[in-house]
Formats: C-alpha cells, structure tokens, sequence
C-alpha cells in the first residue's frame, strides 16, 4: 500500500497526544512498522495507556483511514503527507509538524512572506475593522494572511486578504469539510476558490475543543510573523504567540488601554517583548530583505475623508469614534433636533465614511490614521 | 294561550335577534324547551320555574312549551332567563302582549329573582336598534353600556317583579325614566393613559421614533437593554395617538362587551387600547379562539397598541398566528357551525434584549457569542420581523440626560400634530378607500400601503430616486425593507406636510432599518461581498 496511507492513518489518531505518537514513531521508526506492531510490543515497548493503545488497534482494524484515503482527490480534498514533494518547506524540518494535510484550494505560495492574524473571536467592531485593514494593506504588498478561520478578527483578517486580491490560507480546527463557524460560510466557499483551506485532522472531524490549541501551532508554523489584534487574558491567539516563540518566530501585538478586558493578552504581549504594532508598515518593516510590491509607500488617495463635508456633517463626523457609540450619545453632544441628527448619519453612511451597527450604534470608519 | 318575547344573542361581536315564543296548553305539567339550546339555556327552566315562584307568581299546573327561534341558530350563554321567564308571564296572562311588540327583554335570573348582567349586551342591543325596536329592557347593571345605542331607550331593573310592575302601568317606559333608569348617552369621558411623555426624559431618537411610528400607524420593534426604557414608551404611545371616532369606540366597546371586561362606570371605551399580554400566552388567547369563539388580545387591542414585551420569549405558535391578522386586520375563526370575524386592527409594538445577557452591542460588557446573539435574534420569526416598518435601538438615558434642565414634550402637543397626519392621510385615502369598501376597512395609513399602492402614492423625484438607488446597493436591501422605507418616508413628509417625498425624509427613513446582528461587514469603501441588512 501506498507510504502515504501510513501517514493519513497516523492523522486519524486524534486523541492520541502528538508527543506519545511521536515517542512510538521513534521505537518503531516508520508509520508502517507502527502500523503492523503486535499489541505485545506497544505493549511493552511504548508510554501508551491503555486507552490510547485501543484506539491505535481498532483504528487499524476499522478501515476509517482506508476509506477516507480513497475518498481523498481532487473534487473532494487532498491529502498531502509529511513525505509528500509538496508538503510546505516551512513545516518540514520541524518534529511536531502535521503528519498530513487535507487541503482544499490551492497550497501557500512559499516563496512569499506570510503573516498571521489571529485575535478574539468576541471582538469589538474597531478591532475587527483594524484587521481587516492591517491585513488588507499587508496582502496589498503581496504577503500571505494566514489565519484561523475563526468569527471575530480572524475572519475579519481572512476578508480584508480577499479584498485587496491576495491569497490567503484558513488553519482549522475541525475536519475541513465542516464549517465552523457557520457564519464564515461564505467566506470558507471564497476561500476555497481564491485561497487555501487545511486542516491535520479527518475531513469529518467535529470541531471539539481540545483539537484548537493544537491547530494553533500550525498557523504559527506556517508564518514568519505572528500579529495578535484583540486578545483577552487567556486566549488561545496567546497559545499561538507561545508555539510563535518555540519556533523563532517574530511576534507582534496591537496595543490597547490597560483596563480594556480585550487587551489585557496585547498589552501583556508588548511587555514581554513582542512588537508594538501601529500600522502594517512597522510589519513590513520586519521583512526588509524580502522584495515586496511597493504598495505601502505610495500616498494613500483616502488620507483626508472630512475633506468635501458640509459644516454640519463635519461636526456630526467629529463626534464619532472608532468604536460604535449610540446615537443618543452622539446627538447630546449635538445641539440639532433629532430628526436632523438622524438625516446627517445616513447622509455620512451613505458616503461611505461613517457605519451603523445594529440598534442605531455608529461608528467613524479607520483609515489607517 | 300564546305569546312571545324579543330577545338578542351573539356570535362573535355581531348580535342576532332571537324571538322567544311561549304557549301554556292542558297537558302534563312542566315547563318544555326547544330550538337548539345549549346547556346553559336548557338549565334555565329550573331557574325560572324557582324565580317565578320565589317572586310570587303561580304557576298552574299546564304544559308549557317555549320555543326559541330562528331553530337553526345555537343558543349560549345566560341572557335568555328573563326573555324566557317574559314569555312564560305573558303566556300565563301576567303581562300584556302588546307593550312587548316595540320591546326587547335580556338578562340571567338568579333563584330569589333578581337580575344579573350579562355579556354582550351592546352588540344585541345595536342589531335591536338596526331592527327597529325602540325598548330594551335588562338589568339594571348593563343599562349604562346599552345606553351608547342612542335610538333606543333603555330601562335598566333589579328583579322579576318590578318588571310585571313596570310593564303593566299605562305609563310603563316613564316608570323606569323616573327611578333614575334610562340614560341618553352624554358626552364621552376620555381617559388618558396614565403616561405621559413629559416624564420621558432625554432619549431625543425614541421620542422621534415612536411619534413617527404613531403618526404613521408603523409597528414597530424596540431593542435594548433590560431598564432602557421600552416598556415606559411603548406605555406613552397610547397617549399620543387621537382620540376614537364614535363609531370606532363603538366597535371596540362591543368586543370588550363580548368578554364581558366592561366596568359598571365604563358605558363606553373611549381611551385607546393598551395592551401588554405575558408572553407564556397561548396562540388562541392572542389572536381569540374557543368552543364558542371570543376574542383574544390582538382583537382587545383593536384600534390602539398590541404591546409585545420580551418578543423572542413568546412561542413561535402564537407570533406566527399573528400573521394574518396583521395583514388583514381582522381575525377570522372558524368553527364547526360558525364563524367569527372580530377586528383586529392594532398597531404591533414589540420589545426585546438584543442577546441573551441584554447588554449587546456593547462589548465592553456583553461576552455573548456570535452563534448565541444569533440564535436569540431569531427566535423571532422572519415573518413578523417583516411586518414591522421601524426598528429602534433604545440605550438607558444618561445621568446628565434624566436631570436635565427641560423637561421633554408632553403627550398633549404631540397628539395634536400626530392628530394632523392622521387626518392628512384620511383625506389623501378617501377616494381609495370608498373604491375599496367592498373588501372592508379599505386604506387609512401610510404603513398600509401595498406595493402597487406605493408607486402611486410614494413617486420620487430624480434626486430621490438615485439615493434610494444608493442606499439599496449599499446596504442590499431587500425588496420589502425598500418598500419599508418608502412607508416611513412616507409619513415623516407627511408630519412636515410635504406632499413630495423629498431627499432628508427618505435619509431619516432610512435610519430605522433592521441590521443583522454582527456579521462582519467590512468598510463600504471597499466592500464586495458581505451584507447585512434585511428587512
């Protein structure tokens, strides 16, 4: 049989940890031999419970592995093994890499510097926009937004890489053919066509907890610079910045104000040591002996949006912020009737300088200011 | 000998006349009743035959047969006692029959012979007047309700005897005048709601919000934080929309007549409706329902405001049977051997948290999950969300906002200026409505407009035209939220007496409209996919 159904057998191991199934490759040096060992040897020879070592016997009697394995192709997904010629250069030489990828779209291109923006799933609005925007701008230079399809900045960043037309690669933490969060469907679908999807684990994998910390290390594998945007206390985008680290890679953080709860994991970020980040210049800054698109320098034709305003669209603009504010906050700093501080709103929605959120809440757009 | 007696009955809120015949022959003694009766009426002869005799007539030992008709009709509820007790009397030869040729008899027999009031009295009593009879004559406790009917004259008694007292002297109708008895109705007493909208302080955009919504008749959805003040002004709402025409509190005092909620001081509501069912309510208690079909909230609501707290906690059984009435406005119930049409036009005012903890969008304090904020928004259903023209975001008021300096406007002036769009619109609707009379109640506000009607009454200029354009593409509405727009673009002219719709009202307009909770939707500089708004 083909070496690399050993390999997407391996990957079915879910609940087996990495370390233990690492520790049983190196007593029986190949899938295969691990494969085809009698109970007695795993027995004797490995650090399995025996939990573990049933779940490696019936895996192998079941035949999940062989169905997926057949089932794996170009109109369902592909499986690229560890000892595939395409499996990526950055996950190579590194032990706790993937035994296999399932991948839907294309692969990352390697030769591009690729970044990863990861954050808060219950994201503010602001914290969103300014992935989207980071990631926007990086992408408009050419660099890869690697990140982990999740709600909130994640997705935010994955949006802002579509938009400026580069390519952009979602990690999952379940089986690639579910989408989780349903919400990002659209965006997983785009994705597909104009990115990269992929995933360690059996295409029908549910996406259960304990499989998300693990997925981490690989966003932070796949990039050369790991930014957080928002990120509380204990987040997993901090388990990311850990495995970052680990790996050598650069880190950097959006900072926050102290007693703001989706800070805190920035903030502390920036403490330790990671890089401040205020615009993606100061991240392509970090890829100085790389040749990117000059995107960046250029002046951007956006940089004064009050200009055009009338005097009193000014005043209503001046009151807004980044984050949403409630209309009731934004007229009493007005001293226009209601029905008037309702038509300059829309008036500035309708430019395209201002938004609404839901439940009358509006907020100035960030243009990279 | 023989006789009969006029008496009434309802189904739903419309009266029928009922003719009790009564004839005493030799036979076997006992009183016989036919012609379709329920229970409660077929019980009625041992209540009579006591009454009779506890109030000092005898009866001889004759077959009695009483007869009810039209015989196809079912006959409930408790109103035949007296009719038939009439009948009885005058078959028996205590009663002249010809002072009861012009007079209607109705009202429950209590075993001492006293008169106890019944339900439904002013329906019957407008269908009598409709047939021409000039009398009614019941207890003494439903005179102030039958006395709205101003043809007809009303004597009001306390028990058997003084009705074969009041009916027996030459100047019968006088006997009643003169023990303080029949009532001409006088001018209304309108009570006002018990809010006021001076006691709203700050909150400049509810304000708005709601006299558009009255103006305009608009239903309307309130969303916000537990203490944001959603119940208060939807409590006010009622206080700035006008006063009921005659024939409208006629209308809605039948329906109160029918479920017997009527006070004994009340004669007639005049107020408009407020009201505010839990939401463990059942769908028959909401739309009316029943063996014998009475009707719900929605038709007790008739004319004024249907208030909806909580809206996501109610069972989608009963929000989804609020369809219909919403859009026909009148309930429909069908039963076996009936059916009941009750009026149901009302103006739906809904209010909810925006997620499950309530403090959504501010994230600095709501930690709910996408998938959670989700999953609460839509429990209500599409179907009710798209019946309603204005969404509004309500925050608590602010410190400096309660203790500020001018106190808001109060309901008296705004009621003035929502009255003056109310009537804008009645006249613009006229020509309209008579063409549509045929189908009911026809067109009277703004947010009744259908589509077809919308390209009529709503035309747009140039300018206009290519900001709606805009804003459709921008926010990709759908076609019923632009329709949605137009409705309250609509009625804000109307409250500035524009005849056009002009640029700023469809910008105000365009403010209420629903947004879909968070998906993410970049910067519309650069958008290319991702849209929220829907309607």
């Amino acid at each position: 049989m083909d070496k690399d159904f050993y390999y997407l057998w391996l990957t079915t191991l879910v609940r087996v940890s990495l370390y233990k199934l690492h520790a049983c490759l190196d007593i029986f040096g190949s899938p295969k031999a691990l494969f085809d060992a009698k109970e007695q040897d795993l027995m004797e020879l490995t650090p399995l419970t025996a939990a573990e070592r049933s779940q490696i016997l019936s895996a192998r009697n079941r035949q999940e592995a062989a169905r997926i394995f057949e089932k794996t192709g170009p109109e369902s997904c592909q499986f690229i093994s560890r000892i595939h010629p395409a499996y990526p250069r950055r996950l190579r030489e590194l032990r706790d890499a993937p035994f296999g990828l399932y991948i839907k779209g294309s692969l990352p291109p390697e030769d591009r510097p690729a970044v990863a923006v990861i954050g808060a799933r219950n994201s503010t609005i602001y914290g969103r926009e300014l992935a989207y925007h980071m990631a926007r701008e990086l992408a408009e230079t050419g660099m890869v937004i690697v990140s982990g399809l999740a709600a909130g900045i994640d997705g935010a960043g994955h949006r802002g890489c579509l938009d400026a037309g580069g390519y952009t690669l979602g990690i999952l933490g379940s089986g690639i053919h579910v989408v989780y969060p349903k919400e990002n469907y659209r965006l997983y679908q785009e994705m597909e066509r104009r990115g990269g999807i992929l995933s360690e684990y059996p295409p029908d994998t549910k996406p259960l907890p304990m499989l998300f910390p693990r997925r981490n290390r690989i966003i932070s594998m796949l990039s050369d610079f790991v930014l957080v945007v928002e990120a509380r206390e204990k987040s997993g985008s901090l388990i990311t910045a850990d495995f970052a680290l680990e790996q050598g890679k650069d880190i950097g953080a959006v900072p926050g104000r102290p007693c703001d709860p989706l800070s805190i994991g920035c903030n502390r970020l920036i403490q330790q040591g990671a890089k401040c980040i205020l615009s993606p210049e100061d991240i392509v800054e970090e890829f100085k002996t790389v040749s990117l698109k000059s995107g960046l320098n250029q002046k951007r034709e956006h940089t004064n949006l009050e200009l055009g305003l009338a005097p009193k669209e000014k005043m209503v603009y001046s009151c807004l912020r980044l984050e949403p504010s409630f209309i009731d906050e934004i007229l009493c700093q007005l001293d226009l009737p209601a029905w008037e501080g309702i038509q300059l709103l829309t008036e500035l929605e309708i430019k395209g300088i201002i938004k609404q959120y839901p439940h009358h809440y509006y907020y100035k757009i960030y243009n990279g200011e | 000998m023989y006789s009969n007696v006029t008496s009434g009955t309802v189904s739903g809120i419309q009266g029928f006349l009922i003719r009790v015949e009564a004839d005493s022959s030799e036979g076997l003694p006992g009183i016989h009743m036919v012609g379709c009766l329920s229970n409660e009426v077929r019980e009625s002869g041992e209540r009579i035959r006591t009454a009779l005799r506890n109030s000092g007539y005898y009866l001889p030992p004759k077959r009695i047969v009483v007869n009810l008709s039209p015989a196809d009709i079912r006959k409930d509820g408790s109103g035949f006692d007296l009719p038939i007790a009439a009948a009885i009397l005058t078959a028996l030869g205590y009663l002249p029959q010809e002072r009861l040729t012009a007079t209607a008899v109705l009202g429950e027999l209590s075993l001492d012979g006293r008169l106890l009031p019944v339900n439904g009295v002013l329906p019957i009593a407008d269908c009598l007047a409709e047939a021409g009879y000039q009398t009614l004559i019941l207890p003494k406790a439903n005179q102030r309700e039958a006395a709205m009917i101003p043809q007809l004259r009303v004597v009001g008694l306390n028990c058997l005897s003084e009705l074969v007292k009041c009916l027996n002297q030459d100047n019968y109708l006088e006997y009643a005048v003169s023990r303080g008895g029949a009532i001409v109705p006088g001018k209304p007493v309108i009570s006002r709601a018990p809010y006021d909208f001076s006691e709203f302080q700050g909150q400049p955009v509810v304000r708005r919000a709601m006299e558009i919504a009255a103006s305009g008749m608009h239903n309307l959805l309130m969303t916000g934080p537990p203490g944001a003040g959603k119940t208060l002004a939807a409590r006010c709402l009622t206080g700035i929309l006008p006063d009921l025409s005659f024939d409208e509190s006629l209308e809605l005092t039948k329906i109160y007549s029918v479920r017997g909620m009527l006070k004994e001081q009340e004669e007639m509501r005049w107020g408009r409706p407020f009201r505010s069912p839990h939401h463990t309510i059942s769908a028959s208690a909401l739309i009316g329902g029943g063996v014998i079909p009475k009707p719900g909230e929605i038709s007790l609501a008739h004319h004024g405001v249907l208030f909806l707290d909580e809206l996501p906690e109610f069972s989608r059984h009963a929000i989804e049977a609020l369809r219909q009435p919403l859009e026909d406005k009148y309930v429909m119930i069908g039963r076996l051997n009936r059916s009941c049409r009750f009026p149901a036009d009302v103006m739906l005012v809904g209010a909810m948290n925006p997620c499950p903890c309530g403090c959504y969008p501010d994230r600095s304090r709501c930690q709910c999950s996408v998938q959670q904020i989700e999953r609460y928004q839509s429990r209500i259903s599409r179907a009710i969300l798209e019946r309603i023209d204005l969404h509004l975001g309500i925050q608590p008021v602010t410190y400096a906002e309660m203790t500020g300096s001018q106190p808001g406007e109060d309901s008296e002036s705004i009621r003035k200026r929502v009255r003056r769009v109310h009537l804008l619109q009645q006249e613009r609707y006229r020509n309209r409505r008579k063409a549509d009379s045929a189908s009911g109640d026809g067109l009277q506000f703004n947010s009744r407009l259908t589509p077809e009607e919308l390209k009529h009454f709503c035309a747009l200029g140039r300018e206009e035209q290519s900001f709606v354009q805009d804003i459709y593409e921008k926010r990709q509405l759908s076609a019923r939220s632009y329709h949605k727009i137009l409705r309250l673009a609509r009625t804000i002219a109307d409250m500035e007496e524009s005849d056009r719709i002009r640029l700023p009202h469809l910008m105000e307009a365009a403010a209420y409209g629903r947004m879909e909770p968070e998906a993410f939707r970049p910067a519309e500089r650069y958008v290319t996919t991702g849209g929220a708004v829907h309607g």
